[in-house]
């Protein structure tokens, strides 16, 4: 059947004119992006002058001569285990919560979801006021309370602390909700079956919830851990990686290097390619061992 | 789930479920309530939501006028922030425009593609989609920022226009997916129902498949137009060079670093922040299904 048809050659015209927009607007601004980095980490140009071949010159130069590289990519990861440490679980109780008949279920869902309407630079401007030292609605409840103000932003723990809750403000819901879906598509017969052997509610939990949940929660976490990685607005708006540099994160360092930023000019160019490079490395090789070490909780009874 | 709770337990869930609601609320309550206040009330803290010019208000000290003061002055152009023409009224034209020819954009080169890959024959159809599978993995975003930007500099298109359709080339391919999925579901007997009654290929898209796939356009739509309002670094960088033609976000933003590390002009920024935040907000009240639904079924089933 397939090979019999003849291709129609007005049909087949039709055809790339109607996948011409879409197409035009990969290639341009996905493929030869990707293209240019690819090519340009294995040259040297500072964006006047000429284009010098330097070979493997740019990833030597990241390997060993990168310390404030590297320090931002442990940033990312402690940022990315820090909020989702206490993100996922949240969500997945508030799941939980939702997914039984609670009166108003859809009101909290609503509300709990809200702010990843939010804009991430915005939030990044709200929590900056949120905590900061003079004024700061955080301080002044802590003064309310006889503590002391605390100066959030002019160390590096807390400022990093600071990002990771106006994240998780953020994205709570948004995962809580892939979770309902999940739990919403537990078939109810299941836990009658189970109710009517005698299994009690935290047995059935175990045996029941959290197995069947399994796909559902490798794909969300997935998610969460590949967005925290690449997380680049909430970082530049909120602190910038201030205070030197002890908050600065994989893309806002690449952003960097790239556009420069207060008082530093923009770097050489294939630098920043290489750079880029291994970050999106580093992002896959994330991405391989996550799938790897989750393959288990993929596959479930089905 | 179901469960069966006692009273105690229900008491126990729904304070803790009231809590997350109030942290939800508090940092967009006070954004709120800040913008209505002085900049001298903001500086000097407390924990008092309300603005001194709302008690007034009662007592015929202030004006409704007065209350507003600094939305007042953002619209007006006095705020002389974003250079010395802060005109949020025009930022705001500028995010509907942007957004809506995103959203256009989007839709209209989504549906035709989605149509042609899942019902055409053509030759470099597998290679094509494949092209669209392996860059939705690489996932473009902020790490090709840096070409992007080049590419837009040489066509000379960096403005309002040329933003609306860089968005909607790195849009994703995850839109594609979604709607050949939907498109899947369309019985291919309609199709050839309009053939016989002399509909060409592109004629049968236009006619039967692009009304009938109205409700995942439709998701689409508020999910892209979402984006595209809430997107900060790319506005940020194509719009660099240009006082009046920026978008919402990136004009807030712009507010915060002018304020700089003198005096803050915490209650213009956070009358920005509202400007920005608002439209959103009361677009996912009136359309809060839509969304969820939308963001479940891009994320869980795609």
């Amino acid at each position: 059947m397939k090979k019999k048809r003849k291709l129609n050659t007005v049909r087949t015209i039709q055809s790339y004119l109607m996948i011409l927009g879409s197409v035009t607007g990969l290639v341009v601004f996905v493929v030869i992006p990707l293209v240019w980095i690819v090519r340009f980490c294995l040259f040297s140009y500072k964006g006047w002058g000429s284009i010098k071949l330097v070979g493997f010159e740019n990833f030597i130069r990241v390997f060993e001569r990168s310390p404030k590289y590297w320090k931002a990519v442990l940033n990312t990861f402690i940022f990315a285990f820090g909020k989702l440490i206490v993100e996922i679980p949240l969500a997945l109780v508030l799941a939980f919560i939702l997914a039984s008949r609670l009166k108003g279920r859809s009101f909290f869902r609503a509300v709990y979801f809200m702010p990843s309407m939010v804009s991430v630079a915005i939030i990044g401007v709200i929590f900056r006021y949120f905590f900061t030292h003079q004024g700061g609605v955080i301080n002044e409840f802590i003064k309310l309370f006889g503590g002391e103000p605390v100066m959030w932003f002019s160390n590096g723990t807390t400022a990093m602390i600071v990002i990771m809750i106006a994240s998780i403000w953020q994205n709570f819901g948004i995962n809580m909700l892939f979770f309902m879906t999940g739990l919403q598509s537990i078939s109810p017969d299941l836990y009658e079956a189970a109710s009517i052997d005698g299994a009690s509610n935290t047995r059935q939990f175990f045996t029941i919830t959290i197995p069947l949940l399994g796909p559902v929660l490798q794909m969300v976490l997935m998610n969460a851990i590949l967005g925290s990685l690449k997380v680049t607005d909430l970082v530049l708006t909120l602190t910038n990686g201030r205070p030197a540099g002890e908050t600065e994160v994989m893309m806002t360092y690449i952003y960097k290097t790239f556009f420069g930023a207060e008082g530093m000019a923009a770097q050489d160019y294939g630098y920043g390619s290489a750079l880029t490079v291994v970050t999106a490395l580093i992002l896959g090789v994330v991405t391989i061992i996550y799938l790897r070490t989750t393959k288990k909780s993929g596959e479930v009874y089905s | 789930m179901r469960m069966r709770m006692s009273i105690p337990a229900k008491i126990v869930l729904y304070t803790f479920l009231v809590i997350v609601v109030i942290i939800t609320f508090i940092p967009l309550f006070y954004t709120l309530t800040a913008s209505f206040k002085t900049n001298m009330e903001i500086a000097g803290g407390g924990v008092n939501p309300f603005p001194a010019t709302f008690a007034k208000l009662f007592t015929g000290d202030a004006t409704i006028a007065d209350l507003f003061d600094n939305y007042i002055q953002v619209f007006s152009g006095n705020g002389g922030w974003v250079g010395t023409k802060g005109n949020f009224f025009g930022y705001t034209l500028n995010s509907t425009f942007v957004s809506l020819l995103t959203v256009f954009f989007v839709v209209l080169f989504t549906s035709m593609s989605a149509y042609v890959f899942q019902r055409g024959h053509f030759p470099g159809q597998k290679f094509l989609y494949w092209l669209f599978l392996a860059t939705m993995f690489i996932g473009a975003g902020s790490i090709t920022i840096f070409p992007v930007l080049r590419i837009t500099t040489k066509v000379g298109i960096n403005n309002l226009f040329g933003l609306a359709i860089v968005q909607f080339g790195t849009a994703g391919a995850s839109n594609l997916f979604l709607t050949m999925g939907y498109i899947k579901t369309i019985s291919t007997e309609l199709d050839q129902a309009a053939r016989i009654d002399g509909c060409s290929f592109f004629s049968t898209w236009w006619r039967i498949i692009l009304p009938l796939s109205k409700p995942i356009l439709g998701t689409i739509a508020l999910i892209t137009f979402r984006g595209s309002w809430n997107n900060y670094l790319l506005p940020s960088l194509m719009l660099a060079k240009s006082q009046t033609a920026t978008t919402l976000v990136v004009a807030v933003v712009k507010l915060q670093s002018m304020g700089g590390a003198g005096a803050s002009q915490y209650n213009l920024m956070m009358a920005g922040t509202m400007l920005a935040v608002m439209p959103m907000l009361i677009l996912f009240i009136a359309m809060n299904r839509t969304f969820v639904e939308g963001i479940t079924a891009g994320a869980v089933k795609g």
